[in-house]
């Protein structure tokens, strides 16, 4: 009595496991599968036919909610007519679309008479945001919705930066010259007296003696307006010239004959100092350092 | 071409270069300072490089100032295919004696003149640089010494320098000094062509060829070799002060530190700047140089010594233009 209660719970268990499973498959069997794909993403959906070929409708536009074309065809096992068909669409607008609206035989007819093509166009943007990509709000983001301009800004400063750094130092005050070390009082020939004392004694360095020679061609030449001459023609014009000769013919002979010369009398060097009383001090600050080298007793008038 | 960078020269002052001057203004117009540049060269022994257009009589000057002196006087005209036995010389096998004997080429004279230098190998360039430098040669296995005085002077056409080999650096650095000729001027010219047409019929035999300016050179000559011997050691005496030492000195050392230069002097310059200011010091009558003569030569002893860089070229900056400045800095 006890078996045959067991018997009897166990078929009654298998009979309802039976019902729920028939029922279920035929609720899947129904209910044609959904493939949800992101809106702009491609998604793909594979499809076993068999029958005549089927392709894409051939009057898509670029512009509709949905584009589907079929990118292979397989057959689905060897020796059978059936074919596997993958099917690869792109969704513009979110929403639920068949795909058999966009799918024909191979000779253009419809080929509404297959299942249920249902897919998913879903978005990730709120609800009621709006689904048409060209009538999309601008971003929330300044820079990036007004990037023209940023642009813009970024070009004109790219300019106007070293524009104005150039114009600033340019305009700036040059340095104030420094106050000249001699007395504005003095002639040239102030200048000169202990300077050429100096190098008849042999009490300036040889670079110094150098550079007094130097500096007396280079006034002379610019006084006479021979720079435009070679340095050699302008050197002979000044040893002929009666004014400069004097004392550039004297100086040379100081600082290049053989041996050295007799000091002259403090009146010779007055004489031959005459024609730079008339002249204002030359070169200042050529003339000072050549005037610290000189000795300090014979710097001072 | 540049400018006469040198004053003219003070006639009366120096009996040996007056003589040499009016030696050669016989047949020459003008030119006075190349003639200064050449016994210069000849009075300190350095080379000479002349620069200069065709036509403008540097054969013709040196011509004559080897006849002035009565000096030995060879011109070797530089081309491609020139060997330097065409120059040196070679041993030659004389087949009466069956012994070798030496045939000594056109180097073995007083003054050389290497006629367009650039158009010979580099090879041959290098056998007669190396002569003028050690003033000897080697042929086969004996070393001749070469004539004194021996003085060589290159020409260069600064023109034409297709199928030409440059000098490099180095073997320009031997030349002590490097003149480039000017035109004539006017007046000058003026006087070449009266003279050209002052120039007569030369007879050979019952045949004759109009004379050229080289036939109208005069052979008698007041100098001769001792002369220009007596006149050197006078340059010898020729006293160099400090001061222009260091005028000397300095020059060359700012040419080393230039921006614009690449290549700066070598020690050469300041020896080749104080011996030929030595010599013009001589030439215009002076006992010790003086500035004008370091100013009068610093072109022709620094411009073939110094090598400018990328950049200065780029610039468009020219030699002259930088020793201008580098001049002007030392004062």
């Amino acid at each position: 009595m006890r078996v045959r209660h067991t018997q009897r719970s166990v078929l009654l268990a298998t009979c309802v496991t039976a019902c729920l499973c028939t029922f279920t498959a035929l609720a899947v069997a129904q209910s044609p599968p959904t493939h949800t794909t992101a809106r702009g993403i491609t998604g793909t959906l594979t499809l076993n036919h068999t029958g005549q070929t089927l392709r894409a409708s051939l009057d898509q536009s670029l512009t509709a909610p949905l584009l589907v074309r079929v990118t292979d065809l397989t057959p689905s096992a060897p020796d059978t007519s059936e074919h596997r068909y993958r099917i690869d669409y792109i969704g513009a607008v979110a929403g639920t679309f068949d795909l058999r609206t966009l799918i024909v035989h191979h000779d253009g007819t419809s080929a509404l008479e297959l299942a249920p093509l249902e897919v998913q166009i879903a978005s990730e943007l709120p609800a009621n945001f709006g689904t048409d990509l060209f009538g999309t709000p601008p971003a929330p983001n300044l820079v990036m919705s007004y990037y023209r301009l940023v642009l813009a800004l970024i070009a004109l400063l790219w300019i106007a930066i070293p524009i104005v750094l150039f114009v600033r130092r340019h305009l700036r005050k040059p340095p104030a010259p420094e106050p000249p070390p001699a007395k504005p009082s003095l002639t040239l020939a102030d200048q000169l007296r202990p300077l050429i004392q100096a190098a008849m004694q042999r009490d300036l360095s040889i670079e110094d003696q150098a550079r007094l020679e130097l500096l007396l061609l280079a006034f002379w030449s610019e006084r006479r307006a021979l720079a435009h001459l070679a340095p050699a023609l302008a050197i002979a014009q000044l040893r002929t010239d009666s004014e400069a000769s004097p004392l550039l013919l004297a100086v040379e002979e100081w600082l290049h004959a053989r041996g050295h010369s007799e000091p002259r009398p403090a009146r010779d060097l007055m004489k031959l100092l005459e024609p730079y009383a008339a002249h204002a001090p030359i070169a200042v600050a050529q003339v000072a350092r050549l005037a610290q080298a000189a000795p300090p007793a014979q710097v001072a008038r | 071409m540049t400018t006469l960078n040198s004053a003219p020269p003070t006639t009366g002052a120096c009996p040996f270069a007056d003589t040499v001057r009016a030696h050669v203004a016989r047949t020459v117009v003008g030119q006075q300072v190349v003639v200064e540049r050449v016994m210069i060269a000849l009075l300190t022994g350095g080379h000479l490089l002349l620069e200069g257009v065709p036509g403008i009589a540097k054969t013709l000057i040196v011509q004559s100032v080897s006849k002035a002196i009565d000096l030995k006087f060879s011109r070797v005209q530089f081309t491609i295919d020139l060997l330097p036995s065409d120059i040196l010389g070679s041993e030659i096998l004389d087949q009466r004696t069956s012994e070798f004997r030496i045939h000594r080429g056109p180097i073995f004279t007083n003054l050389l003149l290497a006629d367009e230098v650039n158009r010979a190998s580099p090879k041959v360039q290098s056998a007669l640089l190396e002569a003028m430098q050690e003033r000897k040669v080697s042929i086969g296995a004996t070393t001749h010494e070469l004539p004194a005085p021996f003085l060589v002077i290159a020409t260069q056409n600064p023109i034409e320098q297709s199928g030409t080999f440059e000098l490099p650096e180095a073997q320009l650095d031997r030349f002590m000094l490097r003149h480039r000729f000017s035109y004539p001027t006017a007046q000058e010219e003026s006087e070449i062509v009266r003279r050209s047409l002052a120039l007569k019929l030369k007879r050979q035999g019952e045949g004759a060829v109009p004379m050229t300016a080289f036939d109208d050179i005069v052979d008698g000559s007041k100098l001769h070799v001792r002369d220009l011997s007596l006149a050197m050691e006078a340059v010898q005496n020729v006293h160099v002060s400090d001061v222009f030492l260091r005028d000397c000195v300095e020059l060359v050392h700012l040419t080393r530190s230039h921006p614009d230069i690449e290549l700066g002097c070598s020690p050469r310059a300041g020896l080749a700047l104080t011996h030929a200011s030595r010599a013009r010091a001589f030439l215009h009558g002076r006992a010790y140089t003086i500035p004008e003569d370091f100013f009068a030569l610093a072109e022709d002893v620094v411009l073939h010594r110094i090598r400018l860089t990328y950049e200065a070229l780029a610039m468009s900056r020219k030699p002259a233009d930088v020793l201008a400045e580098i001049l002007r800095s030392l004062a």
